[in-house]
Order: structure tokens, then sequence, then C-alpha cells
């Protein structure tokens, strides 16, 4: 099973574009999270607009974990990842790669945990959290690809 | 020096010794540019991954104080209600028409913000019963986001012709997860009406009647023509103040207001 695994670890890193997207992509999940999270500090009191709707998500008991709102938590995440991939790019350390591959997996399974609790628990959606379901999920899926990378070899 | 002749501190023919020397110092030399190179490479490589980092980090800064400069700007900049209309005879009241202090809330009983206020807002009226203060409350159902909304507010309205207003009106709030999302929450709705006492009959009748529409426009248009773009919305004396974020917040206000109406 070891074997297997390291075997799936990259042996070299993957093209510079490759990795600079993956950083671009949790540089948006970032910005996306420190908005939630400026809001949730910052913004007005919650209400149900008009226009907009209600903050249903964002104002439900489980949009905080005490008196950390999750989006926080995101913010921290997206920020890990971000710089652990431009470690990788700067540097070339695989380690840092393979540290911020493995942080999306845990990222992945809160996100569907969260995707549940707005579908079937609180039964609204917040545009914002599911941009961020979305950064995730691309994450997720392009470091499972990344894992694949070999030289010579193409990423599919 | 003649010809074959070797000097003493060396065996080897003198050009040979020469070519020797110098393949050595060549080696030297390109070592010695190598180690230059690298050097210089190493020196170019570092400034280019300090400024990497700079970069990072000043992004990073940078999207950090956008958005929270952005956030505060657009709580700042949302627009305010206007006051709003002096109590009327219609309104449903707790406490005394003619109090000093008088908060309006224009609320949705699908609201989920709105039934987050509904405990505070009781306690509030609980606590300033019999004193100078009244609380109203006027329908206020944002039809486009929330479709029971409406049917719930004549249900209100329709329990207060039988003089039950704020029964259901309490009931909406404490079971609005069991209503808000149902197809026709108008069966739940006569389920209540038989709770708190009301003919149901009647009740149902009323849901439907022109008066009980009317009465929920009325409140509907007065909210939207002072600029009241989402539920709750609270004025104090006509005067909208922002949601407060605690009890004390909102005690506070009533206690100014009624501070400066003595």
């Amino acid at each position: 099973m070891n074997s297997e695994h390291t075997s799936q670890m990259p042996s070299v890193l993957p093209p510079k574009w490759v990795l600079i997207v993956f950083a671009l992509v949790a540089f948006i999940g970032f910005i996306d999270a420190v908005y939630l999270t400026a809001v949730h500090f910052l913004g007005q009191s919650p209400g149900c607009s008009i226009l907009e709707g209600c903050e249903e998500v964002t104002s439900s008991e489980y949009a905080t974990i005490g008196f950390i709102p999750i989006s926080l938590f995101g913010a921290v995440y997206y920020l890990f990842v971000f710089l652990l991939t431009i470690l990788a790019l700067d540097g070339g350390k695989r380690g840092a790669l393979i540290a911020a591959i493995i942080t999306t997996w845990i990222a992945f399974a809160v996100t569907l945990v969260l995707v549940f609790l707005q579908v079937f628990v609180i039964k609204a959606l917040c545009l914002y959290c599911m941009a961020s379901a979305l950064t995730t999920t691309i994450l997720f899926v392009m470091g499972l690809v990344l894992l694949q990378y070999k030289k010579g070899r193409s990423l599919s | 020096m003649a010809d074959g002749q070797f000097t003493p501190e060396s065996n080897m023919p003198p050009t040979q010794n020469q070519g020797e020397l110098s393949k050595k110092e060549r080696r030297e030399r390109r070592r010695q540019e190598r180690k230059a190179e690298q050097r210089s490479a190493q020196k170019k490589g570092g400034m280019k991954r300090m400024l990497v980092w700079v970069g990072v980090v000043a992004a990073i800064a940078l999207v950090i104080y956008g958005i929270v400069l952005g956030v505060l700007k657009t709580a700042e900049n949302s627009p305010v209600p206007s006051s709003v209309d002096a109590i009327s005879e219609t309104d449903w009241v707790k406490g005394e028409r003619t109090a000093p202090v008088i908060v309006v809330e224009y609320g949705d009983f699908q609201c989920p913000a709105c039934k987050a206020y509904y405990p505070v807002v009781k306690s509030l009226s609980q606590e300033f019963s019999g004193t100078d203060v009244a609380f109203v409350f006027r329908h206020f159902p944002l039809r486009s986001t929330h479709p029971n909304a409406e049917d719930a507010s004549r249900a209100a309205q329709a329990s207060g012709l039988q003089g039950k207003f704020w029964e259901m009106h309490d009931l909406l709030y404490e079971r609005q997860d069991d209503w808000a999302r149902v197809r026709n929450p108008n069966d739940i709705f006569k389920k209540y009406a038989e709770e708190i006492g009301i003919d149901v009959a009647q009740f149902e009748s009323d849901i439907d009647s022109d008066a009980v529409k009317s009465a929920v426009d009325t409140n509907l248009s007065g909210g939207l023509s002072a600029g009241v773009n989402s539920t709750p919305s609270f004025f104090i004396n006509g005067n909208y103040i922002s949601n407060p974020s605690s009890i004390d917040e909102f005690r506070a206000h009533i206690t100014d207001a009624l501070g400066t109406s003595s």
C-alpha cells in the first residue's frame, strides 16, 4: 500500500503553467473567503433583502464555530494552499505541492458537508459559498490529476 | 639556453612544461569563472525569489485591504429608509396607541432574520409593557423570495379580525420551519387557527377576503414608499434604526427615545 502510495507521488514537478493555474484557483478561493469573512465582521446586520433574498446560509447556526465564521477557516486554507504552491513553483519543492494537494482532500471533504447542509438542512444556497465549493472542487480534481504526473507523460 | 638543455627544476622539456602549466591555469580559471557565474546566478535567483515573495505578500495584503474597504463602503452607502407613517387605526399594536415611544417593525413571517429578531422584540415588549412604549407590526412580505410569506401575513391578519393577531404572529415565527417550504401552507395555518381557538371557517373565508388582502398590501406599499428594502426593518418614533446587533443595543435605542420624549 505504501509503495503504491509513493509511486503515485509525482517524481518531478508538473509544468509551471499548471502550478500557476493551481495557485490562481487557490487565490480566487482566498478572495472569495476573505470577502465572506469581511461581510461577517463588518457588513450590515443580517436580514432579508428585496433584491438579494436572505442571508439564510451565512446567518445560520452552521456558519460559525463559536465566534469564528467558517469563511475565515476557508481563507486560511486557501492562503495555505496558495503559499505552498508558490513554494513549489519558486523553490521546486515537491513536498510543498504534495502538502497542498493533501490539504485540498481535507477541504473537499469539509465542502461536501457544507454543501449537504445548504441543500438538505438550511435548504438555501449562498452564492459565494457555492463559489468556494467550486474552487475547492477544482483544486481537489487538479490535485488528483497532478498526482498522476510523471516526466514525459501527459497529465491525463 | 642551448637546445636540448633542461633546467634543473624540471626534467620535462620546456615547451611541454609550459603547456602543462597553462592547462592547469586554464582549468583553474574556468573553475573560477564557473564559480563566479554560479555566484552571480545565485545572486540573481535570490533577487528573483525575493521579488516573487514580495509580490505574493503584496497581493495578499492588497486583496484583504481592498475587500475590507469595499465592504465598509457598501455598508455605509446602502440606502436607509426614511421615516414611516405614524401609527394608524388599522395597525397591530402591543401597548397604548398614544404612547410617546412607538417601535414599528416591518416584518415578513417567512424571513429567518425576522424569526431571529422575534424573541428579542417579544422580550422587549414584555419588558416595556405598561410603560410609554408601544410595539407595532406591519406586514412586508418579500413575495419574490418567500412564496409563503403573503399567505402567512394574511393568516395573521385574518386571525387579527378575530382578536388573535399576536397569537398567530407568535405561532408563525415559532414554527416557521414547519410551513416555510411547503406547497400549501394554508392547511397548516388552519391548524394554527384551531390551536389559538378562533373560528376556522371564518378564518378561511377571511384569508381570501379583499379586506385582508388590501390590509397586507397597504402595509407593504407604505413600507416601500418609506424605502424599506429588507426585513426586519425597525423604526422608533418614525425614524429608521439599523438592525441592532443585540437586545442591549435595541433596549438602549428605546430608552434613548424614552429619555428624549420625557
